[in-house]
């Protein structure tokens, strides 16, 4: 599939993704329907219903009602993530189609030069200048949109995944410990995502909402410490519902936390963590969705980015001096093709107790 | 307590038919095909989601109708009541 790219950080119809959005916001209505008709049923016809078929028959309708409650919501907000995405990428567009005429009017000035500058060798340096000029700030200013539609992709992503794990997908999974085949899986699957990223063959962005990778970021020491600082706040009632809170982790100056992660994977019977080492600093951001007496639904999002300079980065030095001993070769890798950026998100769902 | 619903079989069918009437409302036309966004990985999130919408649908439909029809069942026949309803409900009721 074709897909933008930072020639066109514009690329794209964004009517496919209103036509989306109008089907998820009439998925929100019918449900919203729906529910207003069960609670019709629920309260109306069988509120002088005796017996245990009938309790039964009021706690199955509510459940139903509850879980049509969830996928509103999250049609709802999914549906405002796209809103935000539509009119982030239309902006996007215009100033692509702008930047990429200011290319075109230079690019033409310096293949057709005025007769006045082709006879005055003098004067057609400072036209040519301004056009590669021009064509130069005009790149720069694609980059720059080609991260900004990047960013918004994984902002629509991160709040689509969010609602898909959190709401959707109703078979929470409790945080157990992983098994020691889960662990080797997890481990070795890392040197596969290593290997697609080294060869240049992974997407752009790749996501993860169940399998090794969630299971295996989840089990971090980060995350450790992290689920029980969620739970200490939820015991003392300082979580707000449905407010995502950042959580991210800068490795960069973390030299330590880095090494002994390096070594747990390397030489421990348990393997470490390899994912975690190989994600190193992440954005990450956790979400109580819902609190049921003493249990929370907490849903976590987890991005970061593989690029050749972060492998080549001495954790805690500059990086414009010091290099890992490989930066050479991956840099060749990197202009053939290998070592290119691709973006990872990954979402896991738990329902912790307090 | 016992597992008997004490109501009249005329009100279940009623409750029947609406609870049936329920059900087909869920449904709404095909998702659009949104790869032409052009952006592989919103692509593949939405098509996820959009999947598991659906399949949530079928599942919430699906109990809908079988509660439904268990009620039509009861109201038809009102001494089979216990054993139908109340072995639909346990079939269902866990999802």
């Amino acid at each position: 599939m074709k897909v933008w790219s930072i020639d066109d950080p514009g690329a794209g119809d964004m009517g496919a993704i209103a036509s989306w959005r109008k089907a998820v916001t009439a998925q929100a209505q019918s449900c919203e329907d729906a529910i207003d008709d069960l609670e019709n049923v629920a309260s109306a016809s069988t509120d002088h219903w005796e017996g245990k078929g009938a309790t039964e028959f009021i706690s199955s309708l509510g459940r139903r009602i509850h879980r049509l409650e969830l996928m509103a919501e999250a049609c709802r907000i999914s549906a405002a993530g796209a809103t935000i995405y539509i009119d982030r990428v239309e902006d996007i567009q215009k100033s692509a189609v702008q930047l990429k005429r200011q290319i075109a009017e230079a690019q033409f000035a310096l293949d057709h030069p005025s007769i006045e500058a082709q006879a005055d060798y003098k004067l057609s340096i400072a036209p040519a200048k301004e056009s590669r000029d021009s064509i130069d700030a005009a790149n720069s200013a694609m980059e720059v949109l080609a991260y900004e539609r990047h960013t918004a992709d994984q902002n629509l992503m991160a709040v689509v995944l969010g609602q898909l794990s959190g709401k959707i997908d109703t078979d929470h999974a409790r945080f157990t410990p992983m098994d020691f085949e889960d662990r080797l899986a997890a481990n070795l699957g890392t040197f596969g995502i290593l290997g697609s990223f080294a060869g240049g063959i992974a997407p752009r962005d790749r996501f993860y909402t169940d399998g090794y990778l969630p299971k295996s970021l989840a089990e971090s020491g980060h995350m450790k410490d992290l689920r029980a600082d969620i739970i200490a706040k939820l015991k003392a009632g300082e979580i707000d519902l449905q407010v995502p809170t950042s959580a991210n982790r800068n490795l960069s100056s973390d030299v330590g936390t880095l090494f002994s992660d390096a070594l747990n994977a390397a030489y421990f019977g348990t393997f470490g963590n390899l994912p975690e080492t190989m994600v190193g600093s992440f954005g990450a951001t956790y979400e109580v969705v819902e609190i049921d007496e003493n249990r929370a639904t907490v849903t976590f999002t987890i991005t970061n980015d593989t690029t050749a300079e972060s492998l080549n980065r001495v954790p805690g030095l500059p990086y414009e001096y010091f290099k890992m001993p490989w930066a050479p070769g991956v840099n060749l890798a990197h202009d053939f093709g290998g070592y290119q950026s691709t973006g990872q998100t990954v979402v896991w769902t738990e329902i912790v107790e307090f | 307590m016992d597992n008997t619903i004490r109501v009249d079989p005329a009100e279940l069918a009623g409750v029947a038919n609406e609870l049936g009437n329920v059900a087909p409302r869920l449904t709404v036309s095909s998702p659009p095909d949104v790869s032409a966004c052009q952006s592989s990985g919103v692509t593949r999130v939405l098509n996820a989601f959009t999947q598991e919408l659906e399949t949530n649908r079928q599942d919430i439909q699906e109990v809908l109708q079988v509660t439904a029809d268990g009620v039509i069942k009861t109201a038809n026949d009102f001494s089979e009541f216990d054993a139908e309803l109340t072995a639909e409900f346990a079939r269902v009721m866990p999802r």
